[in-house]
């Protein structure tokens, strides 16, 4: 279909349009906002789609605002080589006219005749909707702000279909293959699930046949068990059968009684022998009995006659010790004789010696008190001497820190006068005539040079008087002095000094004194060197002894008395010695006393020993003379030799009889006679139980079920087989049918992306388009081998890109026989200027074969594209 | 002195039947004991004198009780004398079903021969000798003790053995339980009653196999009888009367498909006309078909199932080869065609693990086709 005029009249806010000359290429109608090119894309809408007898809302809103008009459009159109005029009035005397191909059609035939033309389906009632009633123009029209959505296939879905498939020269199988593959797809979902895994009755079986598997097994276990019990219970009888038929227990038993009779016959020896060996016994002890008495007998005699001996030799004994006594006591007599004289000599040796001493101590005494009475006078004398000195000293209250305060104040009045001097007036009086000067008050004339230190008058012989005041600060001079002088004088006088000369003097006279004392004192050391009271002791000391003495004074001789004393150390020597060998004699005497009491003692003893074993041994032959004990021995002895013979006899006939053997043979009897007994026993209690069992299985008809059940397994396996099959031949079907499908479907869209390919290039290189299978909107564009969903591009590219699908589809569309013009509503307002430049050559390839119409308010955009512009 | 009686075998009491499931195996286990009522009523309706069971009366030893005592009960239309020998499903062993049928309090005319002793209790008019099975595996011929058995003069001698005998019986080389074909004459036999082969079959004119009395599998052996044997006297040929007393036919039927459609099959299955309900058939099926014929098969076979007592179908050789207008009724172009064609070329190869859930899958697509053609 081709546009070639159209004219607007009070539709909406265009009172009155008309766009001419539109070629058959690119036509650019220019207007800018507000100037209606919407609206004149709607106004073609309303002419091609709506009834003419639309009321209601949608009719009012085609008039123009307030204004109650009749909108009108007139369309010159051609199409399938013919060319129409369509006429409409909406909303007051509502019109429809259609001229063309030398037919003229009017009222609701015009619209019929234009859905026929065009391929749409006109709205019922009320206003059309675009994607059901607008066949391919929806897709076609693009209203502004649109470009980049969806591209609105809508309703010409069905046309597009058919087109593509034309191109592809394939019937895709529409509705029936539709159906097929959803019955397919059904078929498919009753035997697995989503996940592929077997579900519904397809897995109920194989879980059936897997549980009955299990109770099969269950079962045959069981049978086995059964025939297990059964076979048991054959070998059992087979046993008790042979058993009782070889008559084995009958046999153990009489092996039985035999061996305990052996065993019995073996006691009895036993016991024999047992009593032969208690007999022997027996006889042993008495023998032994008698034995022991005579032997006892024996020993009597024998201690009787070693105590005999004994007391023998304990007499002898002591008769050595009474000898012994005697020669001690001589002995130490004798001693005392001898130790007293020594003692005598000694005594009067030392009484001798002592006179001597005394004499010549006396002597000694008075030589030392001559001595010691001068040296006690020159001490006494040298005491005194101190003494007196010392009290000198001590007279004169006086100490060196005295004098030394004394000097210091008497310097310090010195120096006060010296400076009272120098601050003084010194006067040096030159009498003409020897005048004579004086101060007034004192009496003596001045010298004639003088220094006055105070207020003076100076009376000048011939002259007069002259009042002399010494300047300032002389005053506080004096006043320094005067208070030195006084402290002088009160320290003179507190000491008791009337000057200082005399305190030094004083002083001198004190250390004097001290020397004196002190020298004194040396003397006095010297000659009493422990002090004048010591001295002074010694002397009364020797005086004292001479007192006592009493004059007599023989003369002594020196040497006679060291022999004197030599006496007496040999007598004291003596006697010491003597007295020594005394006293040991003493105690050898006791010593020896003591010795012959023990030996008296032993001898007692000794004595009744013998009486005792005397007597016992007196009373032992009373009991039994010797010789009835000898008999008696006699008779024992040969009991025993008897009663030993028999249990020879007796334990030979034991060992004959072979106790050993037999009860190893009773003991082998007994077991073998028990273990038959039980296991017949056991035998017998197994068989009645295996009995019972398997009655129990009977009733529990295990057999019947296990076969009915290997019967069902059977069955049931065939069943799954088959089914297995099913479900893989409905998988397969699926699988079979959705590949061909996506693959001719992938044929069938083809064409797009070859229609589209060449304008791709210009805007968007190394890109394709992907449609939407079902739906054919635009799913994916896929750039560089990588796929992205159409929504994810910026506007800009979704514009150009649904602008170039729709190019594409038109192409495909028009070579099915649907051509239609292009009508773009400022569908390119998002794209950049250098991609805009390349737009325009895509538009311009498009326009070789399909009118397009481009409506913008941006003339500048399409100066350069080549196209005739068109204002509004 | 004649002696007349039946003679049967392999009752197989307690089969199971499992593969055949649900109300149909149910009848089929319980017209086990139907037949038995049956033999019941034909010897005391004939008046024999006694009813010999050779062998595997159970079809197991652990059947359950109630089993025997269900037995039990249907022998009770017959008072002469039944007279079981244990074979080798129910041999006699220290524990069996013998054992414990003993303890039910079977009527005195039960007699068990679970031991090689004589049977003589027809008043010296015949004597029965057993060669009981008393384990399950005997690898030795149990009628041995036969040739030394000692009987009254005047008596007929009737052996009653279980087992095989090798030189006689068709493609049975096994040596369980063997019994060799002269045990006739060197036992003196005037009658030898033979069972566990399952079909009617003459060893040799005094020596035969009874059979099972009601079919129980779907080889052809003419089962489904007993015997009415009588002998007039000592040494006398026996006169034997085969009896049909099966209620049930089994039947195997192969068919094969050679031309791609279902007619041979159809023909095949026309022949079960008469009597259906008592069929129990074991089909397989062979050859190649189209999709239509498959469905065609489908259909009629299902109808078949419904009407004959049990019916189990092998096609695992059948195979679908869809032909063009087959494919073209489902899709003539389009993806479906597309996927259809893949489909065949899998199916087509040997090789290819799926090639049978691909014919599978074919046989689907046309269902679904159908169905939707239907609707």
């Amino acid at each position: 279909m081709k546009l070639r005029r159209i004219e607007i009249k009070d539709f909406r806010k265009l009172g009155h349009v008309v766009v001419d000359g539109l070629g058959d290429g690119l036509n650019v109608v220019v207007g800018h906002n507000e100037a209606g090119k919407s609206t004149l894309l709607a106004a073609l809408r309303t002419a091609l789609f709506e009834r003419h007898r639309l009321g209601g809302k949608v009719a009012e809103d085609m008039l123009p605002y307030g204004q109650a008009v009749r909108p009108e459009i007139w369309l010159d159109f051609e199409a399938e080589g013919a060319s129409y005029r369509l006429h409409k009035a909406f909303v007051q005397k509502p019109e429809a006219e259609l001229i063309g191909d030398g037919q003229r059609w009017t009222g609701d035939a015009v619209e019929e005749r234009m859905a026929q033309m065009f391929g749409f389906t006109p709205p019922g009632r009320g206003e059309s909707k675009p994607d059901q009633h607008h066949g391919v123009f929806g897709l076609l029209w693009v209203e502004q702000g649109t470009a980049h959505r969806a591209l609105g296939v809508g309703a010409g879905r069905d046309h597009l279909a058919a087109a593509l498939e034309r191109e592809v020269g394939q019937v895709t199988g529409g509705e029936r293959g539709r159906a097929l593959l959803a019955a397919a797809e059904a078929r498919r979902a009753e035997f697995w699930d989503k996940r592929d895994n077997p579900r519904g009755s397809y897995r109920l079986l194989m879980s059936e046949l897997a549980e009955a598997k299990e109770r099969f097994a269950g079962l045959e276990a069981q049978l086995r068990s059964h025939e297990d019990k059964v076979a048991r219970l054959g070998a059992v009888d087979e046993i008790l059968a042979r058993h009782a038929a070889s008559g084995a227990q009958a046999q153990a038993a009489r092996a039985l009684e035999a061996a305990h009779k052996a065993v019995a016959a073996i006691g009895t020896l036993e016991s024999a022998a047992q009593r032969a060996g208690e007999g022997v016994l027996h006889a042993r002890l008495k023998a032994e009995a008698v034995r022991a008495r005579v032997s006892e007998r024996g020993r009597l005699r024998d201690g009787i006659a070693k105590a005999v001996a004994g007391l023998g030799q304990a007499e002898s004994d002591a008769g050595e010790g009474d000898a012994v006594v005697a020669r001690c006591v001589t002995q130490a007599e004798q001693l005392a004789g001898q130790t007293k004289e020594a003692q005598t000599a000694e005594r009067e040796a030392g009484a001798l010696l002592q006179r001597l001493e005394r004499a010549m101590r006396d002597a000694q005494a008075r030589e030392a008190l001559d001595r010691l009475a001068g040296q006690l006078e020159a001490a006494r004398r040298a005491g005194a001497a101190q003494r007196k000195a010392l009290a000198e000293a001590e007279a004169e209250r006086l100490t060196d820190k005295d004098v030394a305060a004394l000097q210091k104040l008497d310097e310090a009045v010195r120096q006060h006068r010296l400076r009272l001097d120098a601050a003084g007036v010194r006067l040096k009086l030159v009498p003409e005539a020897g005048q004579a000067a004086r101060i007034e008050g004192q009496a003596e004339a001045v010298a004639r040079e003088l220094t006055v230190s105070a207020d003076a008058v100076l009376w000048l012989e011939g002259f007069g008087r002259i009042e002399i005041h010494p300047g300032g600060g002389i005053a506080p001079l004096r006043a320094a002095l005067e208070a030195a002088e006084r402290d002088l004088a009160q320290a003179l006088g507190r000491l008791g000094q009337p000057s200082l000369a005399a305190a030094q003097a004083a002083l001198a006279r004190q250390a004097e004194c001290r020397a004196r004392a002190e020298q004194e004192g040396r003397t006095l050391a010297a000659l009493a060197p422990k002090g004048l009271d010591a001295l002074e002791a010694d002397w009364a000391r020797y005086q004292a002894q001479l007192d006592r003495a009493q004059g007599d004074a023989e003369p002594v001789d020196a040497q006679a008395v060291v022999a004197a004393r030599q006496a007496a150390e040999a007598a004291r020597g003596l006697a010491e010695t003597l007295r020594g060998a005394e006293a040991e004699a003493r105690t050898a005497l006791e010593r020896a006393r003591v010795d012959l009491a023990v030996r008296t003692e032993r001898v007692t003893q000794a004595k009744a020993l013998v009486e005792r074993l005397r007597g016992e041994l007196d009373r032992a032959l009373l009991a039994e003379p010797d010789a009835v004990l000898e008999a008696m021995a006699g008779e024992t002895d040969a009991a025993l030799a008897a009663a030993a013979a028999g249990a020879v006899a007796a334990k030979a006939a034991l060992e004959a009889a072979d106790p050993e053997a037999a009860r190893l043979e009773a003991k082998r009897a007994e077991a073998a006679e028990a273990a038959l007994r039980e296991d017949i026993e056991r035998l017998s209690r197994e068989r009645r139980d295996l009995d019972i069992e398997l009655r129990t299985m009977g009733r529990d008809g295990l057999g019947e079920a296990r076969d009915a059940l290997e019967g069902e397994i059977a069955y049931m396996e065939r069943r799954l087989a088959q089914m297995t099959l099913e479900a893989q031949g409905a998988r397969l079907l699926h699988e079979a049918l959705v590949a061909a499908q996506r693959e001719s479907r992938d044929r069938w869209l083809a064409p797009v992306r070859q229609r589209s390919a060449p304008y791709l290039r210009l805007v968007q290189p190394d890109s394709a388009i992907v449609l939407n299978e079902q739906t054919l909107e635009l799913d994916q564009v896929v750039r560089g081998g990588v796929p992205e969903p159409f929504s994810g591009l910026s506007v800009g590219a979704r514009e150009q890109i649904a602008v170039i699908t729709r190019l594409a589809l038109a192409d495909i569309l028009r070579e099915a026989g649907r051509a239609s013009c292009i009508v773009l509503d400022d569908a390119l307002v998002n794209t950049d200027e250098a991609r805009l430049e390349r737009m325009h050559l895509v538009l311009h390839k498009a326009a070789e074969n399909q009118q397009i119409l481009i409506l913008t308010c941006r003339e500048r955009d399409f100066l350069q594209l080549g196209a005739p512009i068109r204002r509004m | 002195m004649s002696f007349a009686f039946l003679h049967t075998a392999d009752w197989q009491i307690g089969k199971p039947f499992g593969t055949v499931p649900g109300d149909a195996g149910a009848e089929l286990r319980a017209q086990r004991f139907g037949t038995v009522s049956t033999i019941a009523a034909l010897a005391q309706a004939r008046g024999v004198d006694a009813v010999l069971v050779a062998g595997d009366v159970f079809d197991r030893n652990e059947v359950d009780d109630r089993t025997i005592n269900r037995l039990l009960q249907a022998l009770r239309g017959f008072d002469g004398d039944w007279v079981f020998l244990p074979g080798n499903h129910d041999a006699a062993l220290p524990h069996s079903v013998w054992t414990r049928l003993r303890q039910m309090q079977p009527g005195a005319n039960v007699v068990v021969a679970d031991t090689p002793q004589p049977i003589d209790r027809w008043g010296g008019r015949a004597v029965v000798l057993p060669a009981p099975l008393r384990r399950r595996r005997e690898g030795e011929d149990q009628t041995v003790w036969f040739d030394g058995a000692e009987t009254p003069p005047g008596a007929i001698r009737v052996g009653l053995a279980h087992g095989s005998v090798p030189t006689r019986l068709p493609g049975t080389a096994e040596a369980a339980n063997p019994i060799p074909e002269t045990r006739v004459q060197t036992a003196r036999l005037d009658y030898l009653a033979l069972g566990d082969w399952h079909g009617l079959f003459e060893v040799s004119p005094r020596a035969f196999y009874s059979g099972t009395p009601e079919t129980d599998r779907h080889r052809a052996n003419s089962s489904g009888q007993v015997l009415a044997v009588e002998i007039a006297g000592p040494g006398a040929m026996p006169r034997v009367e085969p009896i049909r007393v099966g209620r049930y036919g089994w039947r195997q039927m192969a068919v094969e498909l050679l031309d791609g459609t279902a007619e041979a099959l159809l023909a095949a299955l026309a022949e079960l006309e008469h009597e259906p309900g008592q069929a129990v058939v074991s089909l397989t099926i062979a050859g190649s078909i189209s999709l239509a014929e498959r469905h065609r098969l489908a259909q009629a076979l299902e109808g078949w199932r419904a009407r004959l007592h049990h019916l189990d179908v092998d096609d695992g050789g059948l195979l679908e080869d869809p032909t063009p207008d087959d494919l073209d009724a489902l899709d003539s172009a389009g993806f479906v065609r597309q996927a259809l064609d893949a489909l065949k070329a899998k199916a087509a190869d040997p090789a290819d693990p799926e090639a049978a859930a691909a014919r599978v899958a074919l046989r689907m697509a046309y269902l679904d086709h159908m169905r939707s053609v239907a609707s």
